[in-house]
């Protein structure tokens, strides 16, 4: 896939990923007796921060081809820019007010961003799995 | 013993299956050819040209526009390219990156790294990496959904 793929199709999943959590807190805050009310822009900062956040995918490009050291400084300098474009974002769109939403903001994000790479590794390991039982029927003896 | 040929409309639909008593050398060797083609390929290496038999070979890596041959203990060179040997190269040959194409046989087991790709140990102890991107075609190869 090429970058300008990829920068699209990860625009659109934190997008709708954003809204989804969004959509998930105004449900929560509407049965707790405290209704959401969108403001004009609320829209198109999703959207914006959905491109903005896609952007340090280029950090990543090639990823499987770098050593160990190198993927973990990469993913780390991915991670911290995510987390500043997410923070810039709230403090620009006013997503947070005081600092207990900032920290809640901050934690969420990275629970987040641990969940979707564990839940990549945990693919990956399921793949191996089966890899390795196909190759026990076709490996030779030596 | 009696063959059948029944033809089928597309290379991964192809499939023999032998109904005998015992495998017998005959049927090891038909299985081999079925399997790997009819051979191998030629390589060089001290300036000598041998013939190596596509059963031998662990790995093939392309490094500065040059293709090298690994088997067990030996390294050899080839004339060819890596694609031209994709091509030549049986069922159990597969692009595992860019630069490597390894022998599906040869492989004692792979384990999934962070990031995606994975690594597979050889038979001989050899590490090779296996690019995130060439996965898919790997399972396909080995026939998992």
């Amino acid at each position: 896939m090429n970058i300008a793929k990829k920068i699209f199709v990860q625009s659109m999943a934190i997008s709708t990923g954003i809204l989804f959590l969004n959509g998930i807190n105004a449900v929560i805050q509407h049965f707790s007796g405290n209704d959401i009310t969108l403001q004009w822009y609320h829209p198109i900062t999703i959207v914006m921060t959905g491109i903005l956040c896609a952007l340090p995918t280029v950090l990543l490009r090639d990823e499987d081809q770098w050593d160990r050291k190198t993927f973990w400084i990469r993913v780390s300098v991915h991670c911290l820019s995510l987390y500043a474009i997410v923070i810039g974002a709230g403090r620009l769109f006013g997503w947070y007010t005081d600092p207990v939403s900032f920290i809640s903001v901050s934690i969420i994000f990275f629970l987040v961003y641990a969940f979707v790479w564990l839940t990549s590794h945990w693919l990956d390991k399921q793949d191996e799995k089966k890899i390795n039982h196909a190759l026990d029927t076709i490996r030779d003896n030596e | 013993m009696r063959v059948r040929f029944e033809q089928v409309d597309a290379k991964e639909k192809e499939q023999a299956l032998i109904r005998a008593v015992e495998k017998t050398a005959d049927i090891l060797n038909a299985m081999d050819l079925l399997e790997n083609g009819s051979g191998g390929i030629q390589v060089l290496r001290d300036r000598n040209t041998y013939f190596c038999k596509l059963t031998q070979i662990y790995y093939i890596e392309s490094v500065d526009k040059r293709t090298y041959v690994y088997t067990k203990g030996d390294c050899y060179e080839s004339r060819e390219r890596l694609y031209e040997l994709e091509e030549k190269l049986g069922m159990y040959y597969v692009r595992i990156s860019k630069s490597m194409i390894v022998n599906l046989r040869k492989i004692q087991h792979v384990s999934a790294e962070p990031g995606g790709r994975m690594v597979a140990v050889l038979l001989n102890g050899e590490r090779v990496v296996i690019s995130r991107s060439y996965v898919k075609e790997m399972k396909r190869r080995l026939g998992i959904q």
